[in-house]
Order: C-alpha cells, then structure tokens, then sequence
C-alpha cells in the first residue's frame, strides 16, 4: 500500500510535467558544469520532447526549488524504470554490484549499434575479472573478429549472472554444453558438420553422462576444450591439438593414460612421434561411444577396421615395416568373417593384443608373447582340465606361411576339383540338352507323320 | 515268351494246338482234359493266356473261367465253343473273356486267336501300368529326401554368409543374428547327421534299402561304358542311350559324390564345432586343414546341387519344370521304358518296348512286327 501510494506523487509529477515545466527553473542554470549538455543530448537517458532543462527530473525526482535552491535530492532510482533488470541483478551473484559499477556515466550512456562491441563489453568485466578476460583475449573467441562471437555475457549472462557452482548457472558443469550447443549447432553460423559433430557429443558417452545421468565428473566442452582459453585444434598449445590429447583425456582416465604411455603406441608417443593413434583416433572424440554400444567405433565388431585404419595403410605399413598382411590374415579367418557377419562373440584385434596395454610380441608382458599365448586364446578357448596343452601355431596364416603344407595342397587339390567338376558338369549339360532338343523335336515329327498313316489304314 | 493252358475234353483239340503251337519258341502249351484239372493248374501256376472249351463233363468252361479269373486275374480267357453257341460266348465275355472261338477251326484261325488274346493283355497290361505308374522312390526315401533338402538348405544359408561376411552382414536383419546363425547352422548338422544315421540303418535293415543300395552299387565296366555311350550319344556319335538299370551313372554318380561329401563335412564340421576341444589334443594345422575343407567342399556341394542336380530334376528337357518323384514317388511307364529299361524288363519280365514306335530305346524291330500284326487282324 505505501508503495502504490508513492507513486502516486511520481505519476502527477509525470503528468503535471509539461505544466510544471514552464513554473520551474531550468536546471541548466545551476548544474552546466555537472553535466555535458551535448553528451547527455545524445545520451539513452535524455527523455524526448522535454526541455533540456527540465529532462533531468526524469531521474533526480523530488526536488522542490525555493529561492535557497533546493534541498539534496533523495538517490537516483535505476530500479524506476529497469526493473526486470533489477530484479535480476537482484537474484545474480552480481547482487551487491551496483549498475554503475558496470554501466558508463549515467548521463552519457549510448545503446551499442549493430557491429563488433567485443572490446566494450569485455573491458566492463574485465574491470573485476581481470585474469579471465585476459585469458578470454587470448582465445579463440578473443581474437577471431564479428559481431556473432561469444564474448563473456553469452555464456555467462548479464544480469542474471551466477556462479558456476550454481545448479541454475548457464556455466554449471551439467547446463555448458547446452550453453556452446545454443551457438555451435546454429547452421547459420557454422557449417553443417561442425554442426553436427557438436550434436553428436549429446549422443556420446559423455555427453549421455552428462544430461541423462546428470553425472558432474564426466566431460562436458571446457574439460577438452578449456573455457576462457579456448583454442582450435590447429593451434599450437591447444588443449585438443593431437600432441595433447593423452594429456587431456588423461586429466580424468589417469589410469587409462599411465597403461598408453607404456603401450606400443603410447611409448612412441612420448618419443613425439604423432603418427601413432592417440586416444581420438579409436575412441573418437565427439562421437566416444562405450564399447557396449554397436556403433562405437570400438565394439567388438568396429575394432578391427579401427586398428585396420593404421595397420592396413600402406603408409605406415611401409613406413614402420609392420608384419605382412596382418588385416588380410585376420579378416579372412574364422575369427574375422564372423566379426564381419556381427558377431561380436568371436576374437577382434583387441581381444588377443589388448588394447590400451598393447605390446610387441617380443615383449614378456604382452598377451601376444609366445609364453602367454595359451592364456590369451584360453580366455574364449577353455577346456575344463587346465593342464591338458593348447596346440600352438601361427595365428597370422597367410598363403606363403601355413602351420602345415597339407592345408596348401588341399586347398589346390580342391580348385582342381572344383575347377574341374564344373567344367565336366556344363560340358555335359550342354552336350545333353542339345541333344533332348533333338530327341524331341524328332519325336514330334514322328508322331505327327505316324497319326495320319494309322487314321487311313 | 507266352504260356497257354488249353482245357477241352476232345484230344483232337489239344492235339490241334500243340501242333500249331508247341514247335514254337515263343509258346509254351501246357494242355488238360477237364475243368476241375484247369483250375487247379490255375491254381498252382500262372499262364498268360487259358483256352477253355466251354462244355465239358463236370465243370464247364464258363466255371473255368468264373474260378480262373479269382486265382489268376492277369490271365486273359478265350471260350471255344461248338455251333450255335453263340449266346454262351457272350456270356463268357461278361465274365471278363477276351474271345471265343467256333469249333472247328483251321491252325492258322487259332494262331490268329491266340496274337488276338497275345495282344489283349499287352494292352491291359500297358494301360494299368500307364495309369499305376512305377515306384521310383518309397515314402522312407521320399522322406530322407526330403530331411536331405531342407538340412541342405538351412547349412547353405547359414553357412554361406561366412563366406561373403560383408555381403550379409547382419544377415537375418536383426541384432545378434550371428548367434541365431551358428545355432540355425549346428541344428541343421545335427539333423542331417541324424539323417545319414537313418538312412545306414535303412540301408542295412529294410529290404528296399537293400535292393535300392544294390542297385546303386557302381557296376564296372557296366557303368564306364554307359558313361562313354552316353556322351557318345549326346554328341551324335552312337544311335542308342545305353539301357540301364533303376540308376543310371548319373545317379550313381550323384548318390557317391553325396555320401562323399557328407562324410567330409560332418568330419571337418565336428573339428570346428569342437574347436576347444580338438585345440587341447591336435595340433592346430588340423583346425585350419577343416576350415579348408568345409569351405571347399561347401563350395563343391553347392554348385553341385545348383548346377547339376538342378538341371537334372528341373531343367532338362522332358523333366521341366521338376520331376515330381521327390513328391509322390512314381515315375510314368514312358519314362521307365526310356530311362530305366533294363529295371523295367527285372521288374516286369517282359522287354522293355514302346510301342508307340519311339526308334531309341531299342524296341524297333519287335514294334514292327507288332504293326504288321495289327493289319493282318483288321484284314
């Protein structure tokens, strides 16, 4: 009730403004020197259609001039007229931030046009937040030029700004990747398959973790692509550039990332050789699916074109003269047909080789080296009576390196016979079905010469 | 060769036919004095054709034909009766005679009687067998026939995908139809094996499984010869098909190659069904040796059954669309005379002849002579 009934008083004054007006002194004579007339000519703040003079009032209500002068005016309300934003603010982890603290000289504030104002918003943040502004200058974000380009209230709000540790925080763990996803699945803006790999994280382990599971630990956009230091994975130094990827993925598989590191492909790695698969080139990075699923890249089935991307390219075939014809020999035996059919029951690369603990054979703690090679296979081949031997062989036949000559002589004799019985097969075929014609075609003629000669007679 | 009973008490008759008769090889007479001695000679014997006069002291020729035709249904009866005894004749011919004859007659009038009754019952012969068919396959081998197919089918489509891994992947459609694949697979093993089971014990057990077993039963140099006759054949260069038996050396052929290539792939096929197994007590050559094999032989089988099997009961001229032996088992007399000749004359006891005058089966020379009977009689 006291509130309506205050503005009350604010309402007449409104209203009788234009009245008063010409009653009142003009403010201009006292204050020319508080306040650039020209600038707060221009100003948001300056009403329309008032005198000079007089739009102060709009602001500085209440003041009764005498011929003293008048007395000192109740503060400045910004509530009066911006209250939405008020009330914001009010809620925000900014709620004991004043709008000046923020805001320019009220009786020069201008709206900011269309074009890039990245500059002029920052440095109003960057007024408290010096470390991260400075960081965000350094970013990709920072640097790249346009209007479109986040700058600090995109992702964290203006007004209604809170703390990351808020649930309701655009930047909270759980809500950030809707946050980037509001620009970076925006076709107008990025191309069609930027766009859709950034959709794909929604449907990605993580991601699912994420927004269905609600799970804070899993990774969302900032833990492989940092926040205020945001970088392109072309960039030197950024988070996702190839020579940082273990490190990064790391930061959470610790464990994961101390097993690669002493791996076939992990020591090179270290060594700095960048051609060796880091953890996106089987897992992916946006589209990391878990090995359950069917269409992750490593479920049993998608593990040998996986590893086959690298051990089937003549490329590095060549270049680090890995043993012949490794995916050939697996793909067109049992184990590989089957995986190709979708069997995901049937041995895939990473059953025999491991995976993140991969070693070379000649290494004693490799699953493939000849003293662990019974376990290996006895993980799927069991039988109950552990101390009956397993029959050892090459398991990489090729046609040049069989484990006896019988199955090379067999396979000849076969096409031979195959060979050999169909071509008898179509001879005879041919030869027969000519001659049936014939028989029958003969057959008709006779009957057809015969039936008349029996009808006379 | 063609075996008369003639029944008449006056000798003079039965001396008439072993004249006319008895000196020829094709005829053999056997004659009595009486009725009764008739049918007990029925009884006891079977003759292709019986003369019976028809007044005799005790039984007449009417009751010799009334009780001959109970015992001996396949025998054709002509009445000889005296003058004026024409509406007894018909008579007899009501009760399923094929002629009379008036006494008296000359040699050359009874040797038109007999070709006359010869003829009767070829023809009687020729139409039940045309309307009964022949038994080719029993329902015991219809049915592991059918078993073989259907086993045959269901290892072809599980099996092949294996083959062709890209070409089907995923190959009923459905997640986890690998596994619904090797378990469809090892069913179908397991009945055809179950099938190979029946069919030794049929084979060892059955009296058709032993004459079926014995007719296929590779007869050297027999079925060399047939097989070089038969391509001569086909090319133009012999006349004749060779006559064979109930199986032919494609059939023999077949049959061999089957039990052949079941063996080896039940064996390889068991190798790798009981890999775990086979790994703890063979070395591990053995396992690729059977992989080897089951993909080779697969291969072999199949094109074997599309190629040769389906040309052979579906394709061929004269068999097209399909030989429905696989269904009821029977095979028509035209085809037992073509295919099956010798068969046909064990079976039956006469030559294997058409006579509709078809010129390869070997029959021309008798067809003929049945022609220019046929004129003389409608002379």
């Amino acid at each position: 009730m006291r509130t309506l009934l205050a503005t009350i008083p604010v309402l007449v004054a409104t209203l009788a403004l234009p009245a008063v007006a010409a009653a009142e002194p003009d403010c201009m004579d006292c204050h020319s020197d508080a306040v650039d007339a020209k600038e707060f000519e221009a100003s948001a703040h300056r009403p329309k259609g008032e005198p000079l003079g007089n739009a102060c009032r709009a602001c500085h209500r209440g003041i009764t001039v005498t011929d003293d002068g008048h007395e000192k005016p109740a503060p400045v309300e910004c509530r009066a007229c911006h209250k939405p934003a008020d009330e914001k603010l009010s809620r925000s982890t900014h709620a004991e931030v004043g709008c000046g603290d923020c805001h320019d000289e009220p009786h020069a504030v201008t709206k900011l046009g269309a074009g890039d104002h990245k500059a002029e918003k920052t440095a109003i943040c960057a007024k408290c937040h010096e470390k991260e502004t400075a960081e965000y200058g350094r970013s990709f974000h920072g640097r790249a030029p346009g209007a479109t380009v986040a700058t600090c209230s995109d992702c964290h709000g203006s007004h209604d700004v809170l703390g990351r540790s808020d649930p309701h925080s655009s930047v909270y763990r759980l809500n950030l990747a809707a946050t980037c996803a509001h620009c970076h699945t925006d076709g107008s803006r990025f191309a069609a398959e930027e766009v859709s790999l950034v959709k794909e994280y929604f449907r990605s382990a993580h991601g699912i973790a994420v927004t269905k599971g609600g799970l804070l630990v899993a990774a969302t956009c900032e833990d492989c692509h940092g926040a205020h230091s945001i970088t392109r994975h072309d960039e030197a130094g950024s988070m996702v550039m190839r020579a940082r990827i273990p490190e990064t993925c790391g930061h959470c598989h610790v464990g994961v990332l101390k097993t690669y590191m002493d791996s076939s492909h992990g020591k090179p790695f270290r060594e700095g050789n960048v051609d060796v698969p880091v953890c996106t080139d089987c897992h992916k990075s946006h589209r990391i699916r878990s090995h359950f699923e069917p269409s992750s890249s490593v479920y049993a089935t998608n593990v040998s074109p996986t590893c086959l991307k690298c051990h089937a390219d003549a490329q590095y075939v060549n270049r680090y003269s890995f043993p012949g014809l490794r995916g050939e020999t697996y793909t067109e035996s049992y184990h590989g047909a089957a995986s190709r059919l979708g069997d995901p029951n049937v041995a895939n690369c990473a059953s025999c080789h491991g995976a993140h603990d991969i070693r070379p054979s000649t290494d004693p703690k490799a699953s493939t080296n000849a003293a662990n090679m019974a376990a290996t296979c006895g993980q799927c081949h069991r039988v109950d009576d552990p101390s009956r031997p397993m029959a050892m062989g090459k398991i990489h036949l090729t046609l040049a390196e069989e484990n006896h000559w019988l199955t090379g002589v067999v396979r000849n004799v076969y096409v031979v016979l195959i060979g050999g019985t169909m071509c008898f097969f179509f001879f005879y075929i041919v030869i027969d079905f000519r001659r049936q014609l014939v028989d029958r075609r003969a057959a008709r003629r006779a009957h057809g010469t015969a039936k008349p000669t029996s009808t006379a007679s | 060769m063609t075996t008369i009973l003639v029944a008449d008490d006056e000798d003079s008759i039965l001396q008439g036919f072993t004249a006319a008769l008895g000196g020829q090889d094709a005829y053999a007479v056997t004659t009595v004095g009486s009725g009764e001695e008739a049918v007990a000679r029925l009884a006891a014997e079977p003759f292709d054709l019986v003369f019976t006069d028809l007044r005799m002291p005790g039984m007449t020729g009417i009751d010799v034909i009334r009780e001959g035709r109970k015992t001996r249904p396949d025998a054709e009866f002509v009445l000889m009766t005296g003058y004026g005894s024409v509406g007894t004749a018909v008579d007899a011919m009501k009760l399923g005679a094929v002629d009379y004859v008036e006494k008296p007659f000359r040699a050359s009038e009874l040797v038109r009687h007999v070709r006359k009754a010869e003829r009767a019952r070829a023809e009687r012969i020729r139409r039940a067998e045309e309307e009964r068919g022949f038994v080719r396959f029993t329902p015991g081998m219809r049915f592991q026939h059918v078993v073989l197919m259907l086993t045959f089918f269901v290892l072809t489509v599980t099996g092949v995908p294996l083959m062709f891994p890209d070409l089907f992947r995923g190959v009923f459609f459905f997640e986890d139809s690998s596994l619904l694949r090797s378990i469809l697979h090892r069913v179908a093993a397991v009945g055809l094996m179950l099938a190979c089971v029946l069919h030794v014990v049929w084979a060892i057990v059955t009296d058709e499984g032993h004459a079926n077993i014995r007719a296929i039963l590779p007869r050297l140099p027999k079925d060399l010869f047939d097989f070089f006759e038969d391509i001569g054949y086909c090319l133009g260069l012999r006349k004749e098909r060779p006559k064979v038996g109930k199986y032919n050396w494609v059939e023999k052929f077949e049959y061999f190659a089957l039990v052949w290539g079941t063996i080896v792939k039940i064996v390889s096929g068991l190798v790798l069904w009981f890999t775990d197994a086979v790994l703890h007590v063979a070395p591990l050559w053995v396992i690729d040796l059977a992989k080897v094999v089951h993909r080779y032989e697969a291969i072999l089988a199949i094109l074997s059954v599309v190629v040769w099997h389906m040309y052979t009961v579906h394709l061929r001229p004269g068999t097209f669309p399909m030989s429905r032996v696989w269904l009821d088992g029977k095979i028509s007399r035209e085809d037992m005379l073509h295919h099956h000749p010798l068969e046909y004359e064990a079976l039956t006891g006469r030559p294997a002849h058409d006579e509709h005058g078809a010129t390869h089966d070997g029959g021309a020379a008798h067809g003929g002579g049945a022609a220019a009977d046929g004129r003389e009689a409608r002379a």
